[in-house]
């Protein structure tokens, strides 16, 4: 339990610091290269591309337009600034907010109420994205 | 639980598990109540074969973690593009693995409960 809520911990950090990282390079060069593998062998968008534009649109100040970009942009966002705000609490205070946030939703997600919603607002948006050709 | 019945068991089941786990299992197999047995075998397993499969064709989504049971990192690679692509990569070879774990969680949840 305590080894997995470390790793739990560590990933989560990890991914943070990339996700920074990366949308801090995209900010200052605007060459736009993809990393991601679906589209770069299939040439077809994937679900979540066209977040990173997205982002980059809204903190831009343009948000409608980083909203029709990809939806999806606004969970990521919402995740970008809450979820540091949660580690930095959960070391301060030697709580564990974040994890108890993250089986929160896995238990969620075990629901058929939330899954099936999820799947189709997933592949609608995903069929909106191929069709604006991100 | 019969020694016979443990062997039989994990002969044919052995490659859901890793192979350090055996020994362990094997251990609380024999240990527990005969009327656990019908649990243990009906347990619907995931094959990690598979779910190397599933990673290959759609690891950037992260549906080989969503099967898996793994919600909370399925979203994470979902809404990451597979982690940028990297994850996806690094999980080709940590989801077998992942499978076998996820796997012994379950039948420890069935010998325990």
């Amino acid at each position: 339990m305590i080894k997995r809520k470390k790793s739990l911990y560590i990933l989560i950090s990890t991914l943070l610091f990339a996700a920074y990282v990366w949308l801090f390079l995209n900010h200052q060069s605007h060459e736009g290269t993809s990393t991601c593998l679906f589209k770069n062998i299939f040439h077809i968008p994937c679900p979540s591309c066209g977040v990173t534009r997205a982002i980059l649109l809204i903190t831009g100040g343009d948000f409608m337009e980083g909203v029709m970009t990809n939806p999806l942009s606004i969970v990521v966002l919402l995740g970008l600034l809450c979820l540091p705000v949660l580690i930095f609490l959960d070391v301060l205070f030697r709580k564990n907010y974040l994890f108890q946030l993250y089986n929160y939703t896995e238990k969620a997600f075990r629901s058929s109420i939330v899954y099936i919603p999820f799947i189709i607002i997933i592949f609608v948006n995903w069929l909106w994205n191929i069709h604006k050709q991100l | 639980m019969d020694a016979q019945k443990v062997d039989m068991y994990l002969m044919t089941n052995s490659k859901f598990f890793e192979s350090h786990q055996i020994p362990v299992l094997k251990e609380s197999l024999l240990n527990v109540d005969e009327s656990k047995l019908f649990g243990v075998q009906t347990a619907q397993l995931k094959d990690p074969t598979m779910m190397l499969i599933v990673s290959l064709l759609a690891g950037t989504f992260g549906i080989d973690r969503f099967l898996i049971g793994d919600t909370g990192m399925g979203i994470g690679k979902l809404l990451t593009c597979g982690g940028f692509g990297l994850w996806a990569i690094v999980d080709l070879f940590l989801i077998m693995g992942a499978t076998r774990q996820k796997n012994i969680e379950k039948i420890n949840s069935i010998i325990y409960l």
